[in-house]
Parts: structure tokens; sequence; C-alpha cells
């Protein structure tokens, strides 16, 4: 059997991997905050329910909190997290997909849990960033803005870590590629 | 343990840094977004945020290791 037959289904599932992300950053370049309800809503319940906050839709906007001055917008969606952890755990689980169930599996296994973990870690990115926004972390005179956007690089990545470990343990039969 | 061994255990977290790298750098820069100013100053704020959350794992190691091995010193004294 020849190279690329024996990784038709790890080659395919790399293929499908690449299709959602090129689709998936082109759909959340020009997405409203009503078409990314389905992660901007969940998201918007977890983090009232967490810090105490209360998120309302605002068509055009996003979820807002007046009484925070808070906006959850399209760009806080957590989308390309989203995309990342996908990627992330189609590369981990490569050499699981052995035949077309596998790929299946694999594939819509990833996306359940990247959903699910954005929901999570961007959630408590947002009630960092709402802790930092009322002054309950104290970032004394370092520019808020700066922090903001480090601080969601660091949970982000941080949660891309701990995602694909998770990953490793939850799976074990997949043979995740380097845990 | 040696640099190398110590660099070993953060490996696994090379695929999923990589992922991140694609999605919010080489895909935006892959669409022009590389030619603006902005683009430099976030792509060192995500180099910055991969130091520390590498440095944040090498230090975790080092704190595991050194419980393993008072754990092991109390269990061996205690027999």
């Amino acid at each position: 059997m020849s190279w690329l037959a024996a990784r038709r289904w790890q080659l395919l599932g790399v293929a499908v991997a690449l299709a959602v992300v090129v689709a998936g950053k082109q759909y959340y370049r020009a997405a409203s905050a009503g078409e990314l309800g389905w992660i901007l809503a969940p998201t918007a319940r977890l983090v009232s329910s967490v810090s105490g906050t209360r998120f309302v839709y605002e068509a055009g906007i996003g979820w807002v909190d007046r009484g925070a001055t808070f906006i959850i917008a399209p760009a806080c969606a957590g989308v390309n997290f989203a995309i990342a952890g996908f990627l992330a755990l189609v590369l981990g689980w490569l050499r699981g997909m052995r035949d077309a169930r596998s790929l299946i599996a694999r594939l819509v296994g990833a996306a359940a849990l990247a959903y699910a973990a954005t929901l999570v870690v961007n959630t408590l990115r947002i009630v960092i960033a709402i802790a930092l926004h009322r002054g309950t972390i104290d970032v004394g005179t370092l520019d808020h803005a700066e922090v903001h956007r480090f601080e969601g690089i660091v949970v982000y990545l941080a949660g891309l870590c701990a995602l694909y470990a998770l990953a490793g343990r939850i799976a074990p039969r997949s043979r995740h590629a380097v845990v | 343990m040696r640099l190398s061994d110590r660099l070993s255990r953060v490996r696994p977290m090379a695929i999923p840094i990589a992922a991140y790298l694609i999605i919010t750098l080489a895909l935006p820069a892959a669409h022009g977004a590389g030619a603006r100013a902005e683009f430099g100053h976030h792509a060192l704020w995500v180099a910055a945020g991969c130091a520390v959350v590498i440095g944040l794992a090498l230090v975790a190691s080092l704190a595991l290791d050194g419980v393993r091995r008072g754990m092991r010193r109390v269990r061996g004294g205690g027999a």
C-alpha cells in the first residue's frame, strides 16, 4: 500500500480542518453580533452568572451591561480560539483517524470540545477583563487596553494548551500526537 | 535536569501554540494585515504571550519536580 493510500483518512482530516479554519475565519470577519449569537449568547449568560453582571442583547452592538459599562461585542466571541482549538485537536488526534468512522468521530468530537472549551475559556477571559475594567484587579499606570489585550492572549494560549493536554487524557485510544 | 530535558517537557505545547499562531498571525498576514503597523504591534504582544505561557509551564514543571522529590524523600524517610 502506498504512503498516500495508507494515510488517506489522516490527509482528509487535515484537509477538513484547514477548510474549517479558512471558512471559519472568513465567516468571523463579516459576522454581526446577531449572527454570532450561537456563541455570544451562552458566553454572556455564563459571564453574567459568574461575575454578577447582567448582560442583555442590543441589536447591532452585542451583549451590553450598562451598569458595568462593558460590551461583549463580536470581537469578544472567541471564534479564533474555537478555530485554533479545533485545529489543534484534529492535529493531535490525527493518528487515530484510520477509517471513515474514526475520522468523523474525531472531527465531531474536536468541534464539540472546541466549542465547550471556548465558552469556558472565553468566560474566564471576559470575567478577568471586567475585573480589570472595574479596577478590582489593579494594573497601576499600565495602559488598560494593552493589559486587556495581553490578558486575552495569555488566557487563550494557556487555555489552548490545557485543552490539548485534556484531549490527550480523555482520548487515549486515539494515540494523541505528542501528549 | 539539563535545559534540553526541561525544554522537552514543554514540547506538547508546540501544536496548540502553532495553531494559535496560524489563526492569529499567519492567516491575517496572508490576508494582507501584515502591511499595517498595528499588526507588528499585535505580533509582539502575541510573542510575549507565548514566552509567558511557556515560562509558566517551565516553572510549573520545576515546581512539580520539587514536590515529587520532596514526597519521595518523605516516603523514603518514613520507610
